[in-house]
This record gives structure tokens, C-alpha cells and sequence, in this order.
């Protein structure tokens, strides 16, 4: 008896294993298996415009306007060729690059630019992601009117001949291209559906209909699974090497780790922990600035009234050790931040790095008259982007600095819905977040401003300060890259003098590709750039 | 049993209502809904007062509560379980599509449940205090305890990553072509480990069954009798001990449908579990509606199959009526 059921389980054990070897991949295909964007909230939707993120793989479908250069520090052409504008920044005139053409063979011109910038400001749109189609055309001339369906298409983008479009703004922006960068163009003489059918129609994943004018076309998509990608062998750039590039979703980024380290997949994003796990002599660890910087931030409506004193939060910003924080708990991965733009290039020795002193943090306490015990405890949220383990373990961290000098505070890990419903009714005392920065990023300039949008009084925790918001419209209308990085240092330091938030830190992000791949490129850009990374060139080898 | 039958299916219907009122009433009390969930920090400088009026009038949340638990009863009497808000797919459909690939994965453990935990369990029965019994018993204590996600995650580390005996998630190869084997191939790592408590379970509860059996005086009288000890123990004794093991695979059902939510997420199984998860982080509530109405039907579908099966193997049940 005990040996036939031994026997069983063997049996069971090895048939199916043994039944079940078949091969993707043909002996002679160069087939590139990635999770390119992996996580909750990871790539899984194959149409631009209605993403936040997922560029790294938009791009492999559409081309842009504009791209991210390579460390995104910059915002270059891609399919324009050149660009020039009048003298108030209101008039620009762009012209296109006349090797592009999309999988189908007929090419880009103008007339696709149009027709692209009239369908995704139709008031029939229907997306829910108003950010990215705010950026990409929302200071163009009609955009409300097209949007509000008062006007039936934009009048600011007009057609001047084959290869060039002109856009006419509603306001002067001496640097308009910074906003271009997801601007992928769509085939006119393809797309054979309306506006409010955008987000329920197949075309985007059907190989029969979808084109673009990427280094890739789709063949086939399982959503929630994968998306399989054939070379566009009209790409301007030239024929992609692979013969197919296989983008898998992962929900859970612990699998994604664990489908790399199998060698199902090449290429993952991996968390600072998993860096060490990984055999260095087949991964390629690829890192950079993830440009997205962490704080804290109080609500000024909803906190102790003491809190709204300086010397309050400079109390907390000398209670927390910071740097300690970002070497042992953060492992080194994260650089510590004197206010929240994520550019070292713009600090200067003025600021003030508010290095670890609790007494300091206590004689400014009591030199505020604050005794911590009045306080109470804090009810302290954190935005579920920003929940990950390391970063919890980092903000647990932060709670026992301050518990440290007297500050109790109590946390909550909020879903999204519940983090914008709190949010919005300041149904919180402290918060922990992080924002995404980009070069001649209009987000960036959300925190200190209120552009008419959801974000309540100024900046959504009720932080009342006077000059921030010039500084930041000088910026974002200054007319060469220096001179916005200059004042983005003039911010940085009134906002290191002032603390409307607390800034923390600003981390890696990583990347690990098998070796086998060859002139692969990578960076973390936040939501995917898009940037070039000439994917056209991969390949695997043997 | 037709009376019985009918009566315990009339019996669902006011279930199944309260279950659906419940649910919606709970959505409702969560915080935030699926314009919260819409607009990210990144949008809401964008997003004006007029666009938050358009989703709600688009999603029907500008409606009161009772009024919209009203419409989506009135679209589920047509047959219409609505319209998700985040997928942009009718709910139907995507139950259909998600349950398809659920149903391999929870029937195939389930089935592992029953024969791998009763075979283990009459064995080990008949084993008392062996090695065996004491192993057994200690690998059925380490299933009972260890959640879905933890052993999820080793049983990838194990067999795929370190043994490369099976593939780290998915439901097929990615880019290849379908085929039985190798979709049998991508359920075995998954649907073992969601097997693991139900084999544990049934095992445990097979092992006490039988043991309580085997002291009873009709099989001491069986064996006084000369009976073979095959006979008497699979027979008599195996028999009966199944009874209540019967009950306990009915009941498993909930459990492996909390368990799928976990094993779906880790192996990247695109199943209910996973349609569930994504519908109540984004507050998608007519999808949370459809796929709770689902589980509910499931539920009381395997009570009642329970107590149908409990009276065929155990003749002393009658159902009257």
C-alpha cells in the first residue's frame, strides 16, 4: 500500500512537467521576454493618453514629439526635426522629420499631428487621466472650447504644409516642447473609430488593426498577462533586431523578482533589497535619480495651531535623523533632500541640511513655548504610492525619531480612494507622500500653487505662503535650462528657510537585466519617460 | 428530495438579497469611490469641479444610494449585472472571461483537496502513532498554518526558481502557442499550493474520522467476525469515517476563494481573486456586486450539493418533502 502510493505521487509528480515542455520560442527567433513595468498600478493598458505611466512601453508603439533625454535631465525631438517660435513664446512652429512612417508604410505628416491633437481634446474622449492631455495640449489656443465641445476642433494647431504644424498658445511658454514629451502621434487613415470609443474598442491590441509608428506593432495581448510585440520594419530608426519582445505583467513585483531570477524573464524592476539576492555575474544592475521626492506635510487647518510655527517644524526636521534613515533603513539608496526639488546641482552651502540634533529639536520646542505632551497624537496618513515595506519601514523610523522628543503620532496606510476622500476633507493632522518630479515639470509646480484644479486652498494642505508661486511661474516661463535651474535654487532655499513641508529624501531606482541581452538601454524615468531607449537595437544572445 | 430541493433554492432568493443589499451598503460606507480612485495627485491640479461632475453623471454616483442599488437590481432581474467603471467592460463578460481561468485553479485544488487529504487521512488512520502519522501530522499542522501569500511565494522559490521544475507564474507561456500541457503546466505550481490547506484539512479530519471509526463496535464485531482487514477498514470503516469529511469539502469553498485572492496575485493569474482585488481598490462597485452575487451563488450552490451528497452516501439521511 505505502509503495503504490509512493508510486502515485511520482508518477503525478514528473507527468506533468514532462507533458508540458513546449517551447515559445523558435531556435533561430530573437525573443526578449521583459516586465517592464511591474506592480500594482504597473503597465497593463495598451493606449496612450489614458496612463499616467507605461511610456516605456507607448513607446515602443507610438512615437512622440518629444522625448526625455537619456538621464532626464532634458526634453529633446524625436520624430520633430526642428522648432523654432515668435518673439512672445505664442507662436510655434514645428517641423517634422520626414523618415517617419508607421507599420503600415504610409507616412507621418502634419496632417496625423492634427488629427491626433483634435481626437484626444474631443469633449467625446471620455479619460479620466486629465493630467496627461492637460500637459500635452492644454495651453494650446481652444482647448476649453474643444473640450467643452463648443468648438469642433482645436483651433491652435494648424496645418502649414506636410511636415509642419504650428501651435498657437493661449499663453506664452518659452519652452511649450517641455510639455510635448507623450505626445504620440496617431494614424489618421487608420483609426476607424470615434473619440468616445477610445477606451473600449480592441484596436489598440488587435495585430489586424493597431498601428503605430514605434520600433514595434502589437501581436498579441492577454490583458493582465502579457503583450507581445513584432518589429515595425518601417521604424525610422530602423528595423528592431528582436524578432519579438515580450512584455509580461506581474501584479506582485516579488514574483516579477522571482520570474527573473528563474530566467523566464530578462529584464525587472527590483527593489534596493533584492539588489543583493541577484547573481552579479548574470544581472546588470541598471540605476539612477527616481526624481521623485518624499515629505512630509503637515495640514495647517487640522493640526495642533502650534505646528503652524516654524520653530515647530524645524523641531521635527532636527528630530529625525534623516541620514540615518537613508543609509541603514533605506540601505544607501536614498540621498537626503534640503527642500524638494531632486537636483543637486541646484543646492547651494546656504542651505541648511538640518542635521539630527534632538536637543536642538527640543530647546526650538520650547523656545516655540510647544510642551508635546498638549499635542496630543498625530494622526498621520500616508499615500499608498509611497506604502511600499522600505518606505513604511522608513516612516516608522521617522515615528520614533519624534516619539523621541515627545511627538506621538499614529499612522494609517490608506488605499487611494480613501487617501483622496481624507485628503480632500482634511481628515488628517500630518502626511506622507511623495511627488514626482520632471524637467519643466508643470506637477512640480502644483504643490505651490492652486491652478483651479482639486487641490483645495493653494496646495491641498492649506500652506499660505507669498512668493512661492512667482518663483515657480518664473521657472516654469524662464527662457534657457540655466535660468530655470536657477530659480528652482532660489526655491529651494526659501522653501529650506520657510519648511512648508517637510523634505526627506529622494531614492534609486533599479533595474536588472540578464546579461545575455545586448546594447539594451534602461533608466528609471517616472512614468516611463518616455525617453530613447532605442530599443530598435536590442538583441539576445546565445 | 425535488420538494426539498426547490424549497432550499427559494430559501436563496431573500438570501442572496440581503447578501447584495449588505454588500452595497458597505461599499457605500467605505471611504472615497471610483472618481477618488480615478484621479491621481498628478491630475488633480487639472481636475476641475466640471470634471468631477462628468464621472459622476458618467458612473451614475450623483445618484442617491437607494436609487442606484434600485437600478443595478432592476438591470440584474434583466440579466444585467452593469457596466465597470475602471475595466470599461460590461461586468458580465469580465466575470465570464476571469471565472474561466478560476475554475481550473480552484477545481483542480479542491479536487487535490479531496483525494490527496482523504487518501493521506485513511492511511495515516490506519497508522496511528507510526512515523508516518507523526509526519504526516506535522506537514498537515505546517499547511494548516502557513497563509496562501507566504506559501505562494516558496513554493515559486522552490520548484521554479531554485528547482526550475515549473514556471514562475503566468497562466501560459507568454507568446506561445495554447495547449493543454501547457496550461496543465502553469496550474500545477498554483493549484497545489491553493490545495495545501484543504489537503491538510481534509487530512486531519479524515485521520480523526476514521480513528473514532475503527473504535466503534460494529467493526470490532466485523473483525471478530473474520471479515478481511481491507474489507472492514475500506468498506465499514472508510465509509462512514467519510461522512463528515463530506461536509468539511463543502464548506471549503470560501476558503479557497480567499485563498485564490493571494495564490492569483503572486502567480499572476488573471482570476476572480485578481478581478476582485483590483474592483475594491478602485471602489468599481459594480464589479464588487457581480463577482460577490457569484461567490454568494457558490456558496449555497455547495451547501445544497453538501447535504444532496451527504444523503446519498449516508442512507439514514432522508430529506422530506
Amino acid at each position: 500500500m505505502t509503495k503504490r502510493l509512493i508510486a502515485i505521487f511520482l508518477v503525478l509528480a514528473l507527468m506533468v512537467p514532462a507533458v508540458s515542455m513546449t517551447s515559445a520560442q523558435g531556435d533561430d527567433e530573437q525573443v526578449l521576454y521583459v516586465g517592464l513595468d511591474v506592480g500594482p498600478g504597473g503597465y497593463n493598458n495598451g493606449m496612450p493618453y489614458n496612463y499616467g505611466a507605461g511610456h516605456t512601453m507607448h513607446i515602443k508603439m507610438y512615437s512622440p514629439l518629444f522625448v526625455w533625454n537619456e538621464d532626464s535631465t532634458d526634453i529633446v525631438p524625436f520624430i520633430v526635426e526642428s522648432y523654432e517660435s515668435n518673439d512672445d513664446f505664442t507662436v510655434w512652429t514645428f517641423k517634422l522629420r520626414e523618415d517617419v512612417y508607421f507599420s503600415d508604410g504610409e507616412q507621418l505628416t502634419a496632417n496625423d499631428v492634427k488629427f491626433t491633437a483634435d481626437f484626444m481634446t474631443s469633449s467625446d474622449i471620455n479619460l479620466e487621466n486629465f493630467n496627461h492631455i492637460n500637459e500635452a495640449f492644454g495651453q494650446i489656443e481652444g482647448f476649453d472650447a474643444h473640450r467643452n465641445g463648443e468648438a469642433e476642433e482645436l483651433t491652435g494647431v494648424q496645418v502649414i504644409d506636410d511636415f509642419t504644424f504650428q501651435y498657437t498658445l493661449s499663453t506664452s511658454n518659452p519652452r511649450i516642447y517641455g510639455r510635448m514629451y507623450g505626445t504620440y502621434i496617431f494614424p489618421e487613415h487608420a483609426i476607424d473609430f470615434a473619440p468616445a470609443d477610445y477606451q473600449t474598442i480592441d484596436w489598440w491590441y488587435n495585430s489586424d488593426k493597431q498601428v503605430g509608428s514605434g520600433p514595434f506593432s502589437v501581436a498579441d495581448y492577454k490583458r493582465d498577462e502579457y503583450l507581445e510585440l513584432v518589429p515595425n520594419e518601417y521604424y525610422f530608426l530602423g528595423a528592431p533586431k528582436l524578432d519579438r519582445l515580450v512584455d509580461r505583467y506581474f501584479p506582485d513585483e516579488t514574483a516579477a523578482v522571482l520570474a527573473l531570477a528563474a530566467g523566464e524573464i530578462d529584464f525587472s524592476y527590483v527593489s534596493p533589497d533584492v539588489l543583493s539576492t541577484l547573481d552579479a555575474d548574470t544581472f546588470e544592475i541598471y540605476g539612477g535619480n527616481s526624481y521623485v521626492s518624499i515629505f512630509f506635510h503637515i495640514n495647517y487647518n487640522n493640526s495642533p495651531e502650534a505646528w503652524q510655527d516654524l520653530l515647530v517644524r524645524q523641531a521635527f526636521m532636527y528630530a529625525i535623523d534623516r541620514q540615518a534613515i537613508a543609509d541603514v533603513v533605506l540601505e544607501g539608496t536614498h540621498m537626503v533632500l534640503p527642500c524638494l526639488v531632486p537636483i543637486e546641482s541646484v543646492y547651494t552651502d546656504s542651505l541648511n541640511d538640518y542635521a539630527y540634533d534632538p536637543d536642538k529639536a527640543k530647546a526650538l520646542l520650547a523656545e516655540a513655548g510647544v510642551d508635546p505632551a498638549d499635542l496630543g497624537t498625530v494622526d498621520w496618513v500616508t499615500h499608498p504610492g509611497y506604502a511600499n515595506p522600505l518606505m513604511k519601514d522608513a516612516v516608522q523610523a521617522s515615528q520614533a525619531y519624534l516619539a523621541d522628543i515627545g511627538i506621538q503620532a499614529e499612522m494609517r496606510y490608506l488605499d487611494l480612494p480613501t487617501w483622496r476622500t481624507t485628503y480632500l476633507a482634511e481628515g488628517y493632522q500630518m502626511g506622507f507622500r511623495g511627488q514626482a518630479y520632471a524637467i519643466f515639470s508643470p506637477p512640480l509646480a502644483a504643490l505651490y500653487t492652486n491652478a483651479g484644479g482639486q487641490g483645495g486652498d493653494i496646495n491641498g494642505w492649506d500652506f499660505v505662503a507669498t512668493g512661492f508661486e512667482d518663483v515657480v511661474n518664473q521657472a516654469l516661463s524662464a527662457p534657457t535650462y540655466d535660468e530655470y535651474t536657477a530659480k528652482l535654487g532660489e526655491l529651494c532655499q526659501m522653501e529650506n528657510e520657510q519648511l512648508p513641508w517637510l523634505p526627506m529624501w529622494v531614492g534609486e531606482r533599479y533595474g536588472a537585466l540578464n546579461t545575455r541581452v545586448k546594447d539594451f538601454y534602461w533608466y528609471p524615468a517616472g512614468g516611463g519617460g518616455p525617453y530613447d531607449d532605442h530599443a530598435e537595437q536590442w538583441y539576445v544572445e546565445d | 428530495m425535488g420538494g426539498y430541493v426547490i424549497r432550499r433554492l427559494l430559501i436563496s432568493i431573500p438570501v442572496l438579497f440581503l447578501v447584495t443589499f449588505l454588500v452595497f451598503t458597505l461599499i457605500e460606507i467605505a471611504p472615497g469611490d471610483v472618481v477618488d480612485y480615478f484621479i491621481s495627485p498628478e491630475s488633480m491640479q487639472y481636475t476641475t469641479e466640471a470634471d468631477i461632475q462628468r464621472l459622476r453623471e458618467r458612473t451614475g454616483l450623483d445618484q442617491p444610494f437607494l436609487v442606484r442599488y434600485g437600478k443595478w437590481l432592476g438591470h440584474l432581474a434583466q440579466g444585467d449585472l452593469g457596466y465597470s467603471f475602471v475595466e470599461s467592460k460590461p461586468v458580465g463578460g469580465l466575470i465570464v472571461d476571469h471565472m474561466k481561468n478560476t475554475l481550473p485553479l480552484m477545481g483542480a485544488a479542491w479536487l487535490m483537496g479531496i483525494v490527496f487529504g482523504i487518501t493521506l487521512g485513511v492511511f495515516v488512520g490506519l497508522r496511528q502513532y507510526s512515523v508516518w502519522d507523526f509526519s504526516l501530522t506535522g506537514f498537515s499542522f505546517l499547511g494548516l498554518s502557513i497563509p496562501a501569500f507566504i506559501s505562494g511565494i516558496l513554493g515559486l522559490y522552490i520548484f521554479s526558481v531554485r528547482l526550475g521544475w515549473f514556471p514562475a507564474g503566468g497562466m501560459r507561456t507568454a507568446g506561445g502557442e495554447s495547449s493543454l500541457s501547457d496550461s496543465l503546466y502553469h496550474l500545477v505550481l498554483p493549484a497545489t499550493t491553493l490545495a495545501l490547506m484543504d489537503i491538510a484539512r481534509n487530512m486531519r479530519y479524515m485521520r480523526f474520522s476514521m480513528l473514532e471509526v475503527l473504535n466503534q463496535d460494529y467493526i470490532t464485531t466485523a473483525r471478530a467476525k473474520g471479515l478481511r482487514p481491507r474489507l472492514v477498514n475500506y468498506r465499514h470503516a472508510m465509509r462512514n469515517a467519510l461522512l463528515p469529511v463530506v461536509t468539511v469539502t463543502g464548506m471549503s469553498l470560501p476558503q479557497l476563494v480567499a485563498g485564490a485572492v493571494f495564490i492569483e496575485t503572486i502567480y499572476s493569474w488573471r482570476g476572480m481573486g485578481t478581478l476582485y482585488l483590483n474592483a475594491v481598490s478602485g471602489r468599481d462597485y459594480p464589479v464588487i456586486m457581480g463577482v460577490n452575487l457569484v461567490f454568494a451563488v457558490m456558496v449555497l450552490g455547495a451547501n445544497l450539493l453538501t447535504d444532496i451528497v451527504y444523503s446519498i452516501v449516508d442512507p439514514r439521511v432522508r430529506f422530506e418533502g
